[in-house]
């Protein structure tokens, strides 16, 4: 009994270790392209408390730097201090910009605020909301606008609106919800946003924006994003955005390199996926689910 | 007399299959004393969450996330140690260290939960994982875990405190209200009114 509960401790620790060592940020040097800064984005990042999310804000800074994503915007549901904590983790740590913002979560519809200073009430209609959060000189995104969400959206709103999530991991899970996307930003013709909805679970930047700023500044993310110079690419390698940058990033080896990065890992076999990922993880993944099976039969 | 840590199964394995049991036999059974005996589930408890958050972020154990996922998680077992406290009433004779320990030895179901949500994420490539413990899969599941657990807690006031069933059910409702309220609004706070309401008018 004793021997088991020690073999489980045993598992735990070469987990910790091995899972710990591995723990790298990946890093790539800053891309320039059509005289713009190449920023990889994630523009709907939750963390805990108050968002159904279990990282912190700083946690959140953290992962970001080691996902290689430039920018975040932290988007607590209906609040914005937890983004505002983020960001001063992120300029003390000399992380990557961190956008102040907040998920409009409402009964009717979801909406994406960016670079707001002040929470945005749930309780306003679309279009109030909206100018509300161009009144703070932010920027508004309908957040994975699948059908039921439409009605939310009339005519008014949707000439307000300065983008749209093109692509969400729910377009893995359903894929009716993400034609339902894309049907949206056809309709739409502004910003392309790719966001994963981070909670905790997954890959934080596994559906990514790549934001052609003038910087890596708040102030020139937002206004990248209003002027629509995004690109999104899901992981099968279609593409949307502005179809000029679109071009550009086909023909650059270094963003297809980046891309090859971003996006794994790739689809296919679950299996060969998984031995791809390094020795180091491999022994944290099997020793660590071993350790804690045991942990719970035997301690 | 016997002790809980004479058999080669943990406190959560005697319990998890045969609540009623488990917890008639280890009402007559004696605790190890000390701090540490009544600590030792709870920090399973709280270990095994943080190396699942571990596991879904990053794919691996990194102490880096888990030491401060141990931190939040805390809060949880706060709660769960205020809503026990409330529900003691008319069985202050058991020490409140054995009781605590003892009500979170019947967490095994959810350290088992636990565990497969992490297993999933770390062995399937992402899109099969949001598809697997999405709502429409793991809802199901979710929805299971609450009931056998709901069993597990109602054994656990039966037979530990000694009460009548229907004492018991009672105390299981106070122990959820008390104690999955304020977790609900902790870790959900911000959009839990417009949830409720879209819940409500759909």
């Amino acid at each position: 009994m004793t021997s088991l509960r020690w073999l489980a401790i045993t598992f735990v620790a070469i987990a910790l270790i091995t899972g710990t060592l591995s723990d790298r940020p990946r890093q790539t040097p800053p891309l320039m392209l059509g005289g713009y800064r190449v920023i990889a984005a994630d523009f709907h990042v939750h963390s805990f408390p108050l968002s159904w999310a279990t990282l912190a804000p700083w946690d959140l800074v953290l992962e970001a730097e080691r996902q290689d994503l430039d920018a975040i915007a932290i988007t607590g549901h209906n609040n914005i201090w937890t983004a505002e904590v983020g960001r001063r983790f992120s300029q003390w740590i000399g992380g990557p910009t961190v956008l102040i913002g907040e998920e409009v979560v409402t009964p009717t519809h979801h909406l994406l605020a960016l670079g707001i200073n002040q929470t945005v009430s749930w309780r306003l209609p679309t279009v109030e909301a909206i100018d509300e959060i161009h009144r703070q000189n932010g920027v508004a995104i309908a957040a994975h606008p699948m059908a039921q969400y439409r009605e939310s959206y009339n005519a008014v709103a949707m000439s307000k609106l300065d983008g749209s999530e093109v692509l969400h991991p729910i377009a893995y899970v359903r894929p009716r919800a993400y034609l339902q996307f894309q049907d949206f930003y056809a309709r739409l013709n502004k910003a392309a946003v790719g966001d994963s909805d981070f909670h905790g679970l997954g890959t934080l930047g596994i559906c990514r924006t790549y934001v052609f700023s003038r910087d890596n500044s708040p102030d020139a993310i937002l206004e990248a994003l209003r002027a629509g110079r995004t690109v999104v690419y899901d992981r099968d390698g279609r593409s949307f955005g502005n179809p000029d940058l679109i071009r550009l990033t086909q023909q650059d080896p270094a963003f297809q390199a980046r891309l090859e990065m971003d996006r794994a890992p790739l689809p296919g076999p679950a299996l060969p996926r998984f031995f791809e990922s390094g020795a180091l993880v491999i022994l944290s993944r099997l020793a660590g689910l071993a350790g804690l099976l045991m942990l719970i039969l035997f301690a | 007399m016997s002790t809980v840590s004479n058999s080669l199964w943990s406190p959560e394995m005697q319990i998890m299959f045969r609540p009623a049991a488990a917890y008639q036999r280890l009402a007559g059974t004696q605790s190890p004393a000390g701090k540490w005996w009544a600590m030792k589930r709870p920090l399973i408890f709280i270990f095994i969450l943080a190396c699942t958050v571990s596991f879904t972020a990053t794919g691996r154990l990194t102490l880096r996330l888990i030491i401060p996922a141990m931190i939040y998680a805390c809060i949880e077992i706060l709660i769960q140690a205020l809503a026990l406290a409330a529900t003691r009433t008319g069985a202050q004779k058991l020490p409140f260290s054995r009781a605590f320990a003892l009500y979170f030895a019947g967490f095994g179901p959810w350290l088992f939960w636990f565990v497969a949500f992490a297993a999933i994420w770390i062995f399937a490539l992402p899109e099969h994982a949001f598809r697997w413990t999405g709502p429409r899969y793991d809802g199901y599941v979710i929805a299971a875990f609450v009931f056998w657990t709901a069993y597990v807690d109602f054994c656990f006031f039966r037979y530990i405190f000694q009460i009548t069933p229907r004492n018991a059910f009672l105390k299981l409702l106070t122990q959820r209200a008390i104690s999955w309220i304020p977790a609900a609004i902790i870790f959900g706070g911000g959009s839990l009114w417009p949830e409720i309401i879209r819940s409500l008018t759909r």
